[in-house]
């Protein structure tokens, strides 16, 4: 199980580099392969957790960032003029 | 009015190329006159109403806010946000609209994936701090770039 703890980074970085590789990629395809991805990681996250290999603090700073994505995601929103 | 009637006499524009090679000198001479009627889907009537109308309601608009007086950095954005707010057709708003939430969607959904990959990757502090700061960087960094990329939609 210690061995897939890096693959979640590895999944996003590969993720971001195919996105910058292909920057028409049609967005259908673009929202499915994050929506895998996305998936993916959090069964890790939560299989990893259940193993105890992350602490319930990282969990916390966890929801901490995905506020921290969802204020920001509210922010740009609010920019939308008209 | 006096803008929506020269937006609606620009849309009447069928050959954008030929348009272009017509304005390309700056002048229209007497034989390239006809094919600009053509070009504009108008003829000299209709093309002669429409300036007399533009001309009555550009002297109005000048008796009452002075447009000379005015610099054109000044009047440039305020005509740039009529154009946006008030004549740009809905659907065209709404596609540009449409391709930014798309983007800062996309950039949030990359960066939860990111987050939980540093969570996943159970670094130190120093690293995590790294880690993180990063993918909000990049998330701010994409969003940014969508409403630059937003904001030119409106001015193509």
């Amino acid at each position: 199980m210690k061995d897939i703890k890096k693959l979640p980074i590895i999944l996003a970085v590969l993720l971001i580099c195919l996105f910058a590789s292909f920057p028409n990629m049609q967005m259908e395809i673009k929202f499915f392969l994050i929506a895998v991805v996305l998936c993916f990681n959090t069964f890790i996250v939560y299989k990893l957790y259940k193993q105890g290999l992350i602490t319930k603090e990282r969990v916390y700073l966890l929801s901490f960032f995905v506020l921290l994505t969802i204020l920001m995601t509210i922010y740009f929103l609010s920019r939308i003029e008209g | 009015m006096y803008l929506k009637n020269q937006l609606e006499f620009s849309k009447g524009a069928t050959d954008t190329k030929k348009v272009k090679e017509l304005l390309s000198d700056g002048k229209l001479d007497e034989s390239e006159i006809d094919t600009y009627f053509k070009v504009f889907s108008t003829d000299e009537t209709k093309f002669t109403n429409y300036i007399k109308l533009q001309n009555s309601l550009y002297t109005s608009l000048n008796d009452e806010y002075n447009l000379g007086e005015i610099s054109q950095e000044t009047l440039i954005p305020i005509i740039e946000e009529i154009y946006i707010k008030d004549l740009l057709p809905f659907e065209e708003r709404s596609t540009c609209k449409q391709k930014y939430i798309r983007d800062i969607t996309s950039a949030a959904a990359l960066a939860l994936i990111e987050h939980g990959g540093c969570i996943a990757l159970d670094l130190t502090v120093v690293a995590g701090i790294i880690c993180h700061s990063a993918v909000s960087l990049i998330q701010w960094n994409s969003g940014q770039d969508a409403l630059d990329a937003y904001h030119a939609c409106f001015k193509k």
